[in-house]
């Protein structure tokens, strides 16, 4: 009877499979749009965008400042709590397809929270992992991988 | 004690469980008959959502009496005004135009919420709605829209962007003496020509980024965006020692001409009436009709808003020419001086230099778009 009651009184609240995917796609569409914004050179002066400058120096704290000044900015006076961690895939001199951590907000990931992915391609001037011993020259493209959560 | 056994009938088990598993289905189905008549709650974030699209990624339409290839920003009459739209382009979503910026948000251009309901927010159901933008070094929001409520529930959805601000030059002492802008000898009209290539800026190199592939992110477009031109340090352009006192100046004249696509003879045209003041004297914030006293400060702005070149060939070339005339008094004969003058030279050519001319820059910002 306890089974019945829990179904009969749940069935009364519509909720469709789009209303679950609410929350998903604003934190979605955030995250896109400040990938997008970060690759984004600020005017026409020849040079390279943010995030392009961002990966090639692996500057994770130019990365974390810039990615949460704006998925957290708000037009009102109280700013969000979207927490991050990006990485970077590339194909290494061998063929083969890794990924290393760019950057986080610090706030580890455990298993309780619900995250979203969004992802951007980027080229680069850099062989990933590290050019050191081999030509820096050329242009790569990597894909910057964000998943991000709300606190 | 024939009847102090108790068995529960087979029948009546089967029965109740049939029972049950029908009320359960039709419980199920009851809220599915009512989704119609509450379809204006569930469908909030929806509709938040398509809003934040149509204004972040769409550049907005005209009405079909619109002639021209004229944006929506620039139109005198709403009723010209068919979707808002505040993206500089399609193929550059997330990047919104300054003037559409300001245009939307102009409480005198547009009334909340009839004007923004059918241009926006679309549908038949009345919405009440909160759109706000906030840039990146602003302290106050720019809003249209009701208060959003507190305790009722509303759809919600946040865009980041980047809005596209206008170009501008600074004609300064550096930039006369590089180009040669004095080099003429005593006249008492000195004339100053710029030109603005239209059809350079909408479909040539930005500067170093060459084949754009059409992105409108950094390009000046003369009909669309606000041109502004400063000349300063007009004093300085005079011979000083032979003429040591000072003169009288005025700007006379201010003359526009174009060129047609394919048509290289220059057509005279005149700014309507909505936009004839548009010289500042002096860092003045009274625009003028020329002609004008430059004063004795001899500074001079020049600013052509949004539409005010809308009249003209979306791929010819604009020309202003502007004559300054200058006197002194104490000259006999006054035969004029040697001032601000391009004649001899070429026309100051308003393009993607950075050495010339200020190039647009993108500021970060944040809209958010609330519905209930």
């Amino acid at each position: 009877m306890l089974m019945t009651a829990y179904i009969v009184v749940n069935s009364t609240s519509v909720y469709t499979l789009g209303d679950t995917h609410i929350s998903d796609m604003q934190l979605e569409v955030l995250g896109n749009d400040a990938l997008n914004l970060m690759n984004t050179a600020p005017n026409s002066t020849p040079g390279k965008s943010p995030l392009q400058t961002i990966v090639e120096t692996d500057d994770a704290e130019t990365f974390r400042s810039m990615f949460l000044a704006i998925v957290n900015n708000r037009a009102g006076p109280h700013r969000d709590h979207v927490q991050f961690v990006a990485n970077v895939s590339y194909v290494d001199l061998g063929g083969s397809i890794n990924s290393i951590v760019l950057s986080d907000s610090l706030r580890p990931l455990v298993s309780g929270e619900h995250a979203v992915r969004v992802s951007d391609w980027v080229i680069v001037e850099k062989r990933f992992p590290d050019c050191s011993a081999q030509s820096c020259s050329g242009k790569h493209a990597v894909l910057v991988e964000v998943l991000l959560w709300r606190d | 004690m024939t009847e102090d056994y108790g068995l529960m009938s087979i029948d009546f088990l089967v029965g109740f469980t049939i029972f049950m598993i029908t009320f359960i289905w039709v419980a199920t189905l009851i809220p599915g008959l009512f989704i119609g008549l509450q379809s204006h709650t569930i469908d909030y974030d929806a509709v938040a959502y398509r809003t934040g699209v149509i204004l972040v990624e769409d550049p907005g339409a005209v009405g079909p009496l619109v002639t021209g290839n004229q944006p929506w920003e620039i139109q005198n009459d709403k009723r010209d005004v068919a979707r808002f739209g505040l993206a500089v382009s399609k193929e550059t979503p997330r990047i919104l135009d300054e003037n559409k910026v300001n245009r939307f948000f102009c409480s005198t251009a547009f009334s909340y919420p009839e004007d923004y309901q059918k241009r926006v927010i679309f549908g038949d159901i009345p919405y009440r709605f909160n759109i706000s933008l906030l840039a990146v070094g602003e302290d106050t929001p720019r809003t249209v829209g009701d208060v959003v409520p507190d305790n009722y529930p509303y759809g919600y959805i946040r865009r980041d962007v980047k809005i596209k601000g206008s170009s501008n030059t600074t004609i300064g002492k550096t930039m006369i003496r590089a180009h040669g802008y004095n080099n003429t000898g005593n006249v008492t009209f000195n004339e100053f020509r710029i030109v603005i290539n239209s059809s350079h800026l909408l479909t040539g190199d930005i500067g170093e980024i060459v084949n754009p592939n059409g992105d409108a992110a950094y390009r000046i477009n003369p009909n669309g965006d606000r041109i502004i031109i400063n000349i300063t340090d007009l004093d300085e352009t005079r011979n000083k020692i032979a003429h040591p006192n000072t003169p009288n100046v005025n700007l006379s004249n201010v003359k526009f001409y174009q060129t047609h696509t394919g048509d290289s003879n220059l057509y005279a045209f005149s700014p309507v009436a909505a936009f004839e003041n548009y010289v500042y004297v002096n860092w003045g914030t009274t625009a003028v009709k020329p002609p004008v006293d430059l004063g004795t400060d001899r500074n001079l702005s020049m600013i052509f808003e949004p539409g005010f070149f809308s009249s003209t060939d979306k791929y010819g070339v604009i020309y202003i020419n502007l004559t300054f005339e200058i006197h002194d008094p104490t000259e006999i004969p006054d035969n004029g001086q040697q001032f601000l003058n391009n004649t001899h030279t070429r026309p100051f050519d308003y393009n993607y230099n950075h050495a010339n001319v200020t190039q647009p820059a993108l500021t970060d910002a944040v809209m958010e778009v609330a519905v209930w």
